[in-house]
């Protein structure tokens, strides 16, 4: 039986406390000049490893809390999240790989990733995550664009 | 700037392409020179004009996925939320993912800008003044 889906829909994806998170899986086409925009970023970001194309399927919270099948566009949903399933903020001092890194700016949590590296002198942290609706980048912190600016705050499921 | 379309949203595109959150969207738009241009240059009927053709045609360049945004956020520059307020009553604006949510975030948070146009004292008028002063003494 074939399966049909939506070119839009919402995936069930509860955080550990049984409440469903907003969400939006895209499979619409990308779109003109997405590709484009990937390779511009790919130009003013060589240090950076730039790992897919563009994708609309899932954004870089989607990335970090959903494993890449939908999108969480909402910061409020990204903070029930953090609250929900018992990330606690790690100071800086004390980030280690595996630990969440959110560019907040005035609550809005504009951008994720996860640690994948920490960079000793001058301490670093190196981070996965997805710029948007276009590619996935292993990025050192200060190497995002710049308007997701430098407020950056990491967390950690501990239990 | 004769028509409303003419304007260059590349930088806007950008944007909207890295953009994870809607929050993230607007505040950048409400920083773009396109958004003050268009509030500036055309009037709240014009950009709803322009708003329902968007709503009813498909897009065809990647600028035209970042426009209604743009042009959204023109409209919460006007001195008068009606244009706003019915910017949410279009037809059609379901398919813009964020467009119903950035519209009730605008409407909440609207704050009516007044544009006065101060402009100074001819100079000759006062030099004018002066020299009739000085032949008084």
């Amino acid at each position: 039986m074939a399966l049909v889906l939506g070119m839009k829909s919402e995936l069930k994806l509860d955080s550990r406390c049984e409440n469903q998170i907003t969400n939006v899986t895209n499979r619409c086409a990308r779109i003109p000049g997405e590709e484009l925009a990937v390779d511009d970023l790919a130009r003013k970001h060589p240090h950076a490893i730039h790992r897919t194309r563009s994708s609309r399927k899932y954004n870089c919270h989607g990335l970090v809390f959903a494993s890449r099948r939908t999108e969480i566009w909402d910061s409020a949903e990204v903070a029930k999240i953090i609250l929900e399933d018992d990330y606690v903020k790690v100071p800086f001092e004390e980030v280690h790989v595996g630990d969440v890194a959110v560019y907040v700016d005035n609550g809005d949590m504009q951008h994720s990733g996860i640690v994948v590296e920490m960079a000793k002198n001058p301490k670093m942290a190196r981070i996965l995550g997805k710029w948007g609706h276009l590619q996935e980048v292993v990025h050192w912190a200060n190497d995002a664009p710049p308007e997701y600016g430098m407020n950056i705050e990491y967390y950690r499921v501990t239990s | 700037m004769n028509s409303i379309d003419e304007l260059d949203l590349s930088e806007a595109f950008k944007v909207y392409a890295i953009s994870n959150t809607p929050i993230f969207l607007l505040k950048r738009l409400r920083a773009d020179p396109a958004t003050n241009e268009i509030s500036r240059s055309f009037s709240g009927e014009k950009i709803l004009a322009a708003l329902n053709e968007l709503a009813g045609v498909e897009e065809k360049h990647a600028t035209d996925f970042v426009r209604p945004y743009v042009y959204l956020v023109a409209l919460s520059k006007l001195p008068e939320i009606g244009y706003l307020r019915a910017a949410g009553d279009i037809n059609g604006v379901g398919k813009w993912d964020w467009f119903k949510y950035i519209q009730q975030v605008l409407v909440e948070s609207y704050s009516p800008v007044v544009r006065v146009e101060i402009k100074p004292p001819r100079f000759s008028k006062y030099t004018t003044q002066f020299e009739t002063i000085g032949e008084k003494r």
